[in-house]
């Protein structure tokens, strides 16, 4: 009798610790939106510690994924996994870099000191294209093919939200993570481009 | 009519290998590109070429690369010269970087490849039709990358080792990837105006890089592609290859080959590339080239040939690539001007 209480206890706490997962649906048109970024204003985050490599994959002449979020602050890996040569570069906006031309096996780091959105070239390729978008904050998430996203691990609070997807214009605005979330009882929220 | 026969053969061919991404859209993609040149030489060019490439499945880790192409050019000038056994008889390599023009459709490369990665070994193994890995050989370099012309040492017929030729066959590959071996075996099946004789063909190549310097060296032994009755012995070709690359965007690469392409004449060639694209350059990237031909035999029949190029490509909006070159040559082998700007359009697409 005692034990089911305990883990019930033990679950609202680890609950609100580890904060709620808040997930949603990116949609234009009406229609889902595939690699839409989403992410949560948090000036108050504690500091980026990258336990995990954040890779950046070329492969069959494309690079995978082709929209990836990262907080700023992040090492990104660019392995070159093709047996060709490829050059990685980005000059438009956001970090601005030329990683040169490196054989089959290898691989180069970038560190996105920067928020904004960094379009990835391959100077040898010209269909191989894709986005970084730092942001400034540990609350992000990409959304998948069906346009479902999920932010994990946010606090209950009041957020400005952000989203941006290829090709569209950034949006904004605000959206609410109660308290005692978890993940089995998600909110849902629809973020929208016109 | 038979231009527009083969466009339209050419429009069904990329359709259909459209249709087949779209029913197995799995880490697969297919390629179109569309180019249309002018050379100051009066040549004239539209080229088309479609690819298709991928893996097989995710699973397997076995990939696939299909490639076809059309091109042809028209020429209203008359080059200087006797024409060369196996060289285009229109006297130009303009727009020859990586395709050839023989107005048909041609299989470029169609090969399977599987990758391992055991403990950061590199080993692979690849069978089908597939460029001679000699030096710096994939069409990635030289399509599209800034040049419009091949490097001399790498046109058909003059006397080197042709971007044209393929070889039918399996190629393996092992080492690391600081250190690795590619060795192919295989006969040769040559797409361009140069078609080596049937027999057995064997390479072998070692690339090897520190920091960012990255060097090969080439071995190659093939039939000739000039007559039995004139040229005896085999084509044997060892050649050395480097590339640099500087965080500025500076970029220099280049090859050097000595051999001969039958027994009793010597050919020695060597260019260097160097492409600058400074991240402030934002879509133009800058090339130049300098380069020499010396093709030894008895007379009348040595040549040589030097060359410098400079040009830039410009990536625009839309899918299209412009390129622009201007080039200054001398030397013995036929042309029609020892001056010429060639420019070029190409429309790409890619559907994944």
């Amino acid at each position: 009798m005692r034990l089911p209480l305990v883990i019930a206890l033990w679950c609202a706490l680890a609950s609100s610790a580890l904060g709620a997962e808040l997930s949603g649906i990116a949609q234009s048109g009406g229609k889902p939106v595939q690699n839409a970024v989403v992410w949560l204003e948090a000036p108050g985050a504690p500091p980026l510690v990258q336990s995990k490599p954040v890779v950046l994959d070329q492969r069959n002449l494309a690079f995978t994924p082709r929209v990836l979020a990262v907080r700023v602050g992040t090492k990104v890996d660019f392995p070159n996994n093709d047996k060709i040569f490829h050059n990685v570069f980005s000059f438009r906006d956001g970090r601005k870099f030329d990683l040169g031309v490196y054989p089959v096996g290898t691989s180069k780091p970038i560190v996105f000191n920067q928020k904004g959105l960094s379009r990835i070239f391959c100077n040898i390729h010209p269909h191989m294209a894709a986005y970084i978008m730092a942001v400034d904050s540990p609350y992000f998430a990409v959304s998948d093919s069906q346009g479902v996203f999920a932010v994990s691990g946010v606090p209950a609070g009041s957020y400005t939200y952000h989203a941006w997807r290829p090709g569209g214009p950034e949006i904004t605005g605000t959206v609410t993570v109660p308290a005692n979330q978890g993940p089995a009882r998600a909110p849902q929220f629809e973020v929208r481009w016109p | 009519m038979a231009l527009r026969a083969r466009l339209v053969l050419c429009v069904i061919a990329i359709v259909a290998l459209t249709t087949e991404a779209q029913l197995h859209a799995q880490s697969r993609s297919v390629e179109l590109d569309l180019t249309g040149g002018y050379s100051g030489e009066e040549i004239r060019a539209a080229a088309v070429q479609a690819r298709a490439f991928g893996q097989v499945d995710l699973r397997s880790q076995i990939q696939y690369f299909g490639e076809v192409a059309w091109g042809q050019r028209w020429s209203e000038e008359a080059m200087v010269g006797q024409p060369l056994f196996g060289a285009d008889p229109m006297g130009s390599d303009v727009f020859g970087a990586a395709y050839p023009y023989r107005d048909k459709f041609q299989v470029i490369e169609a090969y399977a490849e599987r990758t391992f990665r055991p403990r950061g070994a590199l080993l692979g193994v690849r069978a089908g039709q597939y460029r001679t890995p000699f030096g710096i050989y994939s069409r990635s370099d030289y399509g599209y990358s800034g040049f419009i012309r091949p490097p001399l040492i790498r046109y058909d017929g003059y006397y080197g080792l042709s971007n044209n030729y393929m070889e039918r066959g399996a190629m393996l590959t092992a080492g690391v990837p600081r250190l690795y071996v590619e060795a192919s075996l295989g006969k040769p099946h040559d797409v361009g105006s140069s078609q080596r004789r049937n027999g057995t063909d064997g390479s072998v190549r070692v690339q090897g890089y520190h920091k960012s310097l990255i060097v090969g060296v080439s071995h190659a032994r093939s039939e000739p592609y000039l007559p039995s009755y004139f040229a005896h012995g085999r084509q044997i070709f060892t050649g050395a290859d480097a590339r640099w690359a500087h965080p500025s965007g500076v970029q220099l690469r280049g090859e050097f080959f000595h051999g001969h392409s039958f027994t009793g004449v010597t050919t020695n060639g060597w260019y260097v590339d160097g492409v600058l694209h400074h991240v402030g350059m934002g879509p133009f990237t800058a090339v130049a080239r300098v380069e020499s031909l010396a093709y030894t035999a008895a007379a009348p029949f040595a040549r040589s040939e030097d060359r410098v190029t400079l040009g830039t490509r410009l990536r625009l909006p839309g899918y299209l690539t412009a390129q622009l070159n201007y080039m200054h040559q001398h030397g013995d082998l036929p042309k029609i001007y020892d001056n010429a700007v060639d420019v070029t359009l190409t429309y790409s697409f890619r559907y994944r």
